[in-house]
């Protein structure tokens, strides 16, 4: 960061120089601002635009199949705040927090341990890191297929293990208060190899000195674990957070493949409540409002994330 | 620079509000053909039927829904049949997705002002509804008219299945299907225990299989429209009633929640299934190894299931507690024509679509994939050649009704189902339910009153 700031003090040094520099300067400034408009244009028309539109559609009855609409004030902002439908709401925000603060726990916290199991760069460990990467390969989708049959409560391979070793068959999929978990362990299993990954590159930069002062200080295992690793790993750690947080909070081909919000909305999350508001009921209206709650809180919560990570990161690796 | 890019950002957010905010029109209005808001036949004083005639080269756009071989295959040779005795009209028939593929590429059309839109495409029929209801469909009743065809050629329940609130019809019936019950005539045979005709019957005899056999008798599905028909025959009333009020507290449907709660905690029957996408595969997983002896399906899995069963299969249309016959409601495919084509399209489409509902065409796509009849006329003898058993269900087309009208039917079905499920299978307890049934009737109340108030 102070290198940054160092940097940036240097080229406004270098632009307040002579006359002739600091045309110059201006000149390189506006051929780069021409280079990335069309990008920004981009962004500005796939991104920002539809974001006003749908603050539009919530002042509108349209159900987009309606060649026209009207503009009805703020009714579909007070349906949000006065009908017992808004319990699903807050029963698909309830438990998309739940799978992700869930399967945040699960891919960072074992992705770690694995990366430092496998930080050897030897062959066998190296194939060892392939098969836990391999499961990232795969398509969600199909891995939803292929664990609604192995979680099958009947004739699954799961239920046919835990028989085997005696235990009595698990409703993973059919229970209400299973199904859930049932999600958060097929996401897990997926994601752990890319976290895992990240980590590893990281660990890969992080300089031995540390290391070796940490061991001159006679530190044991642990704490250089605790008190050089971690806290140098920090800016991977954040970055993750971030970005599987917001990843997480928009699964959906997971729910709509394997449970479709059921059993009794315990697994139906934001997205394929929107879905549903928009594609099955054409509330699109309604939905729009939903979708901007939703988009201020994963704001506010990425910003809280920003400013912790501002705070706590430490970037000396 | 940066003050420079938020200024440009706040101009683009100000000019798309201003632009947009001063109309109420999507592009689609704007767009639309000019023969869209032509008088339809039905207002004019005479008829003039000449308007409906195909009299140049025309093409027309079939989206479906049909990945099977077997009904893919079907399709296209009725596209090239009626191409050869109809010159003039070329069928391109296209493979969206599943239903909900086909509306969101709807949808998508018509947001970008029609632009893509089929002339006619498969449907669901509970989407007939609110596409009916937003105009983008055509009314079909004049073009029946002026090609000389009565509804009554058709079944009565499955074409007011396809009839809006104003009374017109706006779909044909095509790809029907409807819950019933399936069962292991083998067995039941063996155990001189026939499958039941009513409630009363249908709980004493859960009980002797099991007692006979060890293992549950019945598979109920977590899956609404298949509730929703227990229900009706059951209690003998809608549980969503009049499409405005929910009958969710009356006596007869609390009695038979608690009667599937007591058939599944005693170990008679099982509760399949996490949602409407789960059921089917466990249930017939579970009667084909003979797990079940009888389970709860829809009519166009039938065909599926004798052939992969090495026992004789019997069906029937479900068990009633009333002393009306049983009945089941219309699901499947509807054909839709599409209201933002030219009138010779439009044409072209409704004769493709009564030739492809013709009576020989559809009784041969009943006996190739299993689906209804949708004409009283058809002949299904090489049906129930071809699948003994299956005319415990086939032969009574006529008893195939309208779910209930009401365009929140299936959001309110969806949660009966869930408190429903949550109840039966013990996860809700007993001193609990009163309390979180009259929720569930609270909610749904509120869903059919929002849908009714539009």
């Amino acid at each position: 960061m102070k290198a940054l700031k160092k940097q940036s003090a240097a080229s406004a040094a270098t632009a307040s120089g002579s006359p002739v520099r600091r045309k110059k300067y201006k000149k390189e400034n506006f051929l780069e601002f021409l280079c990335v408009l069309p990008a920004v244009f981009l962004v500005i028309l796939l991104n920002h635009y539809p974001l006003v539109e749908l603050v539009r559609y919530s002042f509108t009855d349209w159900n987009m199949l309606k060649k026209t609409y009207k503009y009805v004030g703020l009714k579909n902002w007070t349906w949000f705040f006065s009908t017992l439908e808004t319990n699903h709401v807050w029963n698909a925000f309830k438990v998309t927090f739940i799978y992700t603060v869930l399967h945040l726990a699960i891919i960072i916290v074992v992705g770690l341990l694995l990366a430092l199991l496998f930080n050897r760069m030897t062959k066998s460990f190296s194939f060892m890191r392939s098969v836990v990467f391999m499961p990232h390969y795969i398509a969600m989708s199909s891995v939803a297929v292929i664990f609604v049959w192995l979680f099958n409560e009947s004739y699954g391979v799961f239920n046919y293990l835990l028989k085997v070793v005696g235990l009595d068959p698990v409703a993973w999929l059919s229970s209400s208060s299973m199904a859930i978990f049932s999600l958060v362990i097929v996401a897990s299993w997926r994601g752990i190899g890319y976290n895992m990954l990240i980590y590893l590159s990281a660990m890969q930069g992080i300089s031995k000195d540390y290391y070796e002062a940490a061991a001159l200080d006679g530190a044991n295992k642990f704490q250089v674990f605790r008190d050089v690793t971690l806290p140098l790993l920090s800016p991977t750690t954040a970055f993750l957070l971030v970005t599987q947080f917001i990843s997480s909070m928009k699964v959906y081909n997971l729910v709509d493949i394997m449970t479709s919000g059921g059993p009794a909305r315990s697994t139906e999350v934001m997205v394929y409540l929107l879905y549903k508001m928009t594609f099955e009921d054409y509330r699109i209206d309604r939905a729009s409002v939903v979708s901007i709650l939703f988009f201020i809180f994963m704001v506010i919560i990425t910003a809280l994330t920003m400013k912790w990570q501002d705070r706590k990161v430490n970037y000396d690796a | 620079m940066k003050k420079f890019l938020s200024a440009l950002l706040v101009i683009i957010m100000l000019l798309s509000i201003t632009a947009c905010g001063s109309t109420t029109e999507t592009p689609a209005a704007s767009e639309a053909p000019a023969d869209a808001g032509a008088a339809s036949p039905a207002e004019s004083a005479e008829p003039d039927y000449s308007m409906y005639e195909v009299n140049e080269p025309v093409t027309i756009t079939f989206w479906h829904n049909y990945s099977n071989e077997k009904r893919a295959a079907f399709l296209q040779e009725m596209c090239d049949k009626f191409h050869e005795e109809n010159p003039l009209i070329t069928v391109d028939l296209v493979l969206i997705g599943g239903y909900p593929v086909i509306a969101e590429q709807v949808a998508g059309a018509l947001a970008a002002g029609g632009e893509g839109l089929p002339t006619l495409s498969t449907m669901n029929t509970p989407r007939l509804q609110p596409f009916a209801a937003s105009e983008i469909i055509e009314p079909l009743d004049p073009y029946l008219e002026a090609y000389g065809l009565d509804r009554s050629e058709y079944y009565e329940g499955m074409m007011d299945a396809m009839t809006y609130s104003d009374g017109q019809l706006y779909g044909l019936p095509f790809g029907i299907s409807a819950g019933c019950c399936i069962y292991n005539k083998t067995l039941l045979d063996e155990l001189n225990l026939p499958f039941p005709e009513t409630w009363e019957e249908f709980k004493v005899w859960c009980k002797d299989v099991t007692e006979a056999t060890g293992k549950p008798a019945f598979g109920f599905a977590y899956d609404f429209n298949y509730l929703n028909t227990f229900f009706l025959n059951v209690t003998g009333i809608d549980p969503l009633g009049d499409g405005t009020v929910s009958a969710l507290d009356d006596e007869r449907v609390i009695s038979f929640v608690k009667d599937v709660r007591e058939l599944v905690e005693n170990g008679y029957a099982l509760y399949m299934g996490t949602s409407v996408n789960g059921a089917q595969e466990d249930q017939q997983a579970a009667f084909k190894i003979g797990e079940i002896a009888a389970y709860t399906d829809t009519s166009s899995g039938i065909a599926n299931i004798m052939k992969v069963v090495d026992f004789e299969v019997g069906t029937a249309i479900g068990v009633t507690g009333t002393d009306q016959a049983p009945i089941s409601t219309v699901s499947g495919a509807t054909l839709l024509v599409y209201a933002d084509n030219d009138q010779i399209e439009k044409n072209a489409a409704v004769q493709f679509l009564l030739f492809l509902t013709n009576a020989e065409n559809i009784s041969r796509w009943a006996v190739d994939t299993g689906m209804f009849a949708v004409r009283p006329a058809c002949d299904l003898s090489a049906m129930y050649e071809q699948y003994p058993g299956a005319e415990g269900v086939f032969e009574h087309a006529d008893r195939i009704v309208a779910k209930n009208p009401s365009t929140a039917m299936q959001k309110c079905m969806e949660a009966v189902a869930g408190v429903f499920g949550e109840y039966v299978k013990g996860n809700i307890s007993e001193a609990d339910f009163d309390a979180q049934w009259a929720n569930l009737k609270a909610e749904v109340d509120g869903m059919l009153a929002d849908a009714a108030a539009g």
